[in-house]
């Protein structure tokens, strides 16, 4: 085993260092010449043989069952560019392809063709065209020229994504203006006749004798419809299935069509996000709801975050303590962060700021009124008031064909705890309680990277590793390995660790394991596990404090999501159950704060873009 | 007696050794993967890695991290996730 460890980390250490420096221009080489090739046809249609077209312009429009932007442009360029160029007599004939470069899935790709309107597509065998071209994601769009004397074709335009089709009709003219061959007059671009019967603009040219939608009786779609709501999903952040071509895949190299709004500002999309969650328990309700906005202006992306919480707490005294009494405890907690970020082609930038308000969680607050109850009449006691405010800056980088993506993060926050321990127990111990002395406000910098990397064609491994350091306490370092592995085409297992160690005082560790299903990306329905244990927080048993004993937790539930174009819905429930280590024998009075617990937990999502 | 390198690696003390065993174990779990499995996958093969339950993309429907379980856990927050994962310990 060390021989092996010995000699396989050498290689593939300096297999990624190759890759990391040649990958792009050794093994993934632009291809600019094309010599001539065959396309088998989607179902019973005739193969494309380049060469029966030498004097047309070729438009390859590359995409995957699975690519939900690539439905988008699919009808994007049918709409904008064979139909443009089908009213056209002018030569050379613009010939449009449909391409599909994935053959693994036939169901999707049934649905696909459906989604997109295509009633004709091609077939490149395993991608090999579509990867010789270095494109960097999907959709993929190549134009290539008319055959030369020596049967190959030169690559004229290349383009990532598609916002609208004038960038593309303006290659094509240009390409045609330097074939010396006339400019097509276009103005009916802008007000398509589309009441003529479908089957008579096809009979006008003949690009359409590839087979390109032939049988389509009648253009039934206006320009509106052709804003292709998947392509907006495809910047989001993949949010819905067939996914995160954009975010994960081909993030930030694609952008979807671009709407034009009254006021001429080019919106790609805007996205309202939802969750609410909600734990329960004998004596402890907790609830957050969390609201985003997300808008993408173009390279810009906005993104607005209220969290709404409420902490609903009975709390009750030990039973051994003469004071206090019980008290039915209700407080919200809100806060807001506003991020902005620069997306460009294979990278990404961010600035989040924000701050909040109110008691960030149940233990805080059972606190704070076991400390009002004690030391009210305290002159130095103060009434808690818990603030926050944070920045924090993202940046992310996409290597190898999409295949890894790098993120960096740093932030800084200042809490302002609650209750000012340090105030009450300074001023004059109670009942001789020398309870820990904490902090009025704490100051935290943070610093994060995570590595999100497709390591076969079925596994993904996204591992974190994160740094925080907090007055007066040791660096807390976390690692967060998540291992996914998808089994046939609907089922998904992972497992994810997580361990935290804070120097030699506190260490936790978490293990998930989950099994998903889906039927065709549209209904998930998943099971999981959670258990997480740790030692503890207090310094010194001997001596009172506030802080957990040792607790460990078991988490099982499930999770059912069903997506559509625009909206998507999940709903989970668990139970879940924590057990603390018995409190030690001078910290009696919060027993009940750390008493063993059975929760529900539900949590609801909802996604909807527009 | 001389130590391995893996015992060197591996040595933790304290009373928290266990977890603390635990934690570089995973990570060196995880450096192995990343260099011992290393493949190209093209694009046009990405798909099935792709779906929004694996890539754990950062939209709330299928993000696996609860926001309230770092309220009972307190080794559950870090990472930005405000005072270490506590704002009120101590």
């Amino acid at each position: 085993m060390k021989q092996l460890l010995t000699v396989s980390f050498p290689l593939s250490a300096l297999r990624i260092v190759l890759l990391a420096l040649f990958g792009h221009t050794l093994c993934l080489a632009d291809e600019d010449y094309i010599e001539s090739f065959t396309f088998a046809s989607i179902g019973e249609g005739a193969e494309f043989r380049s060469s029966d077209h030498p004097d047309a312009i070729l438009v390859l429009d590359f995409f995957a069952p699975w690519c939900a932007p690539c439905v988008g442009t699919s009808r994007l360029v049918d709409s904008e560019i064979r139909q443009h160029y089908a009213r056209s007599s002018s030569d050379p004939t613009v010939v449009v392809l449909a391409v599909n470069v994935d053959q693994r899935r036939p169901s999707q790709l049934a649905r696909f063709l459906e989604r997109a309107e295509l009633e004709v597509a091609y077939e490149d065998l395993e991608g090999a065209m579509f990867e010789s071209f270095d494109s960097g994601g999907l959709p993929f769009i190549v134009v290539l020229t008319p055959e030369s004397e020596g049967q190959h074709r030169e690559v004229s335009f290349r383009q990532l994504g598609m916002k609208d089709g004038s960038g593309l009709r303006e290659a094509i003219d240009a390409l045609r203006q330097q074939l010396n061959l006339p400019q097509l007059i276009s103005e009916d671009v802008a007000t398509p006749d589309f009441s003529k019967p479908k089957a008579l603009l096809e009979d006008e040219n003949e690009v359409l004798t590839t087979g390109l939608l032939a049988s389509r009786e009648v253009l039934d779609t206006t320009l509106p419809e052709y804003a292709p709501p998947e392509s907006i999903v495809a910047a989001s952040d993949g949010l819905f299935p067939q996914l995160d071509v954009l975010s994960e895949v081909a993030s930030g190299s694609v952008e979807p069509e671009t709407v034009v709004d009254a006021t001429g500002a080019k919106l790609i999309f805007q996205r309202f996000d939802q969750a609410t969650e909600y734990m329960e328990t004998d004596d402890i309700r907790i609830l957050q709801s969390d609201f985003q906005w997300e808008l993408q202006m173009e390279s810009i992306r906005l993104t607005q975050l209220l969290s709404l919480g409420q902490i609903q707490v009975d709390y009750e005294p030990s039973s051994k303590s003469i004071f206090g009494h019980s008290e039915e405890l209700d407080r919200d907690n809100w806060s807001y962060t506003s991020t902005a970020a620069w997306i460009g082609e294979h990278n990404t930038a961010s600035l989040s700021v924000g701050g909040g308000e109110g008691y960030q969680d149940y233990r805080s607050l059972w606190l704070a009124e076991f400390y009002r109850q004690d030391f009210d009449g305290d002159p130095a006691y103060s009434n808690p008031d818990p603030h926050s405010v944070f920045v924090s800056l993202l940046g992310d980088w996409l290597f190898w064909e999409n295949q890894l993506k790098l993120t960096l993060s740093v932030g800084y926050r200042w809490d302002e705890i609650a209750p000012s321990y340090s105030r009450v127990v300074t001023f004059e111990p109670v009942f001789g309680i020398d309870t820990e002395v904490g902090n009025e406000s704490l100051k935290t910098a943070s610093f994060g990277f995570e590595s999100d990397w497709i390591a076969t064609e079925r596994t993904r491994i996204i591992a974190r590793i994160g740094l925080d350091d907090t007055t007066d306490r040791d660096s807390r370092w976390t690692g967060d390995l998540t291992v996914s592995q998808v089994l046939g085409d609907s089922w998904v297992a992972s497992l994810r660790a997580i361990g935290v160690t804070e120097g030699n005082a506190f260490h936790a560790l978490s293990v998930t394991g989950a099994i998903d299903y889906d039927w065709e990306e549209s209904w998930f329905l998943g099971l999981s596990m959670r258990y997480y244990e740790d030692n503890g927080l207090v310094v010194d048993p001997g001596a009172v404090s506030t802080e957990s004993p040792e607790l460990s937790s078991f988490r099982f539930g499930g999770r059912v999501a069903k997506v559509w174009e625009r909206v998507a819905i999940s709903l989970a429930a668990y139970h879940y159950q924590s057990r603390y280590e018995p409190v030690s024998p001078n910290s009696w009075q919060f027993e009940n704060l750390y008493q063993d617990r059975d929760w529900v937990q539900l949590e609801f999502a909802l996604s909807f873009e527009f | 007696m001389r130590k391995s390198p893996s015992q060197i690696i591996l040595a933790c003390k304290g009373e928290a050794g266990y977890h603390c065993q635990l934690l570089k174990l995973l990570l060196l779990a995880g450096l192995s993967l990343l260099l011992g499995g290393c493949k190209s996958v093209p694009i046009s093969q990405q798909g099935l890695v792709s779906k929004p339950n694996v890539s754990l993309a950062r939209g709330f429907i299928f993000n696996p991290d609860s926001r309230l379980l770092v309220q009972t856990e307190p080794g559950s927050g870090g990472i930005q996730g405000g005072a270490g994962g506590c704002s009120s310990c101590k």
